[in-house]
């Protein structure tokens, strides 16, 4: 019994660090997009005063997350069930943000589009079935007409 | 002293899926910015257009690392909102720098999320590593000198080009319309360059996606990429 519990720590252990490490950091940029997405209050290069924005016109948000899970499922074929564990990524990459401020520019193609937070965090979790690494990264991004 | 503690290690292993584990949340902010800041490799220019590094000079890299910090499991964050204007306008400043292109905010587990058994413990503070990076750019290209305003004194003294490109953008910005038939229009600015042709606000093509393994949770993922750790 004493040895079969320190067993399934150890492969608890194991398992958790495992995924120490192996997790991507959650990115926020938006190098694909060809237009300017600002960031802060002051609008153009070469002018550092503070340019007030056109009135906002919309407003989005957008998050990715990244985690490792090693989770455990069960399929049942007939009267035989079978246990599988996986280990899976689930990797959101920063094109995620391209796509939100293309799709608005598209709306509105004279619009600027300013970042107003980021917002970041993460966690390691054990949570029922699943070992987990996640971070995230989002933002609050406003539309402004000119 | 032995079944004790197998009791206590049981009683975790059993407590464990049911609470959560060390991590933190919180928000950046970039209200106090003195420059413009883009996180995609465009900016726009003082007449509104948007340039990018062909018309740019590079003059330097921003790196910033911030931590942002909670308790329970992340669900209580400490830190709330971080305005990181004051180290970015720092570094910009010394590095001549009149913007940033090309930011990008990292987010990432700290090491103290995994010691193990303590992160269990809700009061355990978490914590975030926040990494800003970007590239610190100024208008490229030689720039005229302004004319001097009525009644100032000649400089005679050495005035560093920086500070000569802030001066003449800042004229070029005051200049007021030109709408009056008795002066001659000035010269164009020579801060500008051809005209480019229309963005396209696009994304370009991607490598078609690896096969991956099933994910725990639904939702739009995009496929694994190598690990660089």
């Amino acid at each position: 019994m004493r040895k079969l519990v320190w067993l399934k720590l150890t492969l608890l252990a194991c398992v958790s660090f495992g995924a120490v490490g192996c997790v991507h950091a959650s990115i926020y940029t938006t190098k694909n997009t060809r237009a300017p997405v600002m960031v802060g209050p002051v609008q153009y290069i070469g002018a550092p005063q503070p340019a007030p924005p056109g009135p906002v016109v919309g407003s989005f948000q957008t998050e990715i997350e990244n985690f490792f899970a090693v989770s455990s499922s069960q399929s049942r074929s007939g009267n035989i069930v079978t246990t599988t564990t996986t280990s899976a990524w689930r990797r959101e990459g920063p094109a995620k943000f391209d796509v939100a401020v293309i799709e608005s520019f598209k709306a509105c193609p004279s619009c600027t589009i300013r970042t107003q937070r980021v917002r970041v965090g993460s966690y390691h979790l054990f949570w029922l079935c699943a070992i987990m690494e996640k971070n995230w990264a989002g933002i609050l991004a406003t539309v402004h007409g000119r | 002293m032995g079944k004790t503690l197998i009791k206590i290690l049981a009683v975790v292993a059993l407590a464990a899926p049911l609470v959560g584990c060390a991590g933190a949340r919180g928000e950046l902010a970039f209200d106090q910015l003195r420059f413009p800041v883009s996180s995609s490799a465009f900016i726009y220019a003082p007449d509104g257009r948007p340039v990018t590094v062909r018309e740019l000079q590079r003059t330097g890299q921003l790196v910033w690392v911030e931590r942002v910090w909670g308790i329970f499991w992340s669900w209580i964050p400490l830190s709330g909102t971080v305005d990181v204007s004051a180290p970015m306008n720092d570094q910009i400043a010394r590095a001549g720098g009149q913007g940033v292109i090309n930011l990008r905010v990292e987010s990432e587990n700290c090491g103290i999320n995994y010691v193990p058994l303590l992160n269990l413990l809700p009061i355990y503070p978490g914590c975030t590593y926040v990494t800003i990076t970007g590239d610190i750019v100024r208008l490229r290209g030689p720039v005229m000198a302004p004319p001097p305003p009525p009644g100032a004194p000649v400089p005679a003294a050495f005035v560093p080009t920086n500070k000569l490109n802030e001066a003449v953008n800042q004229r070029l910005l005051e200049r007021p319309p030109q709408g009056g038939a008795m002066t001659p229009p000035p010269p164009p600015p020579n801060y500008s360059v051809p005209p480019q042709p229309p963005p396209s606000y696009s994304v370009p093509p991607q490598p078609p996606p690896q096969p991956t393994p099933p994910t725990p949770t639904d939702g739009t993922s995009l496929p694994p990429q190598p690990t660089s750790k």
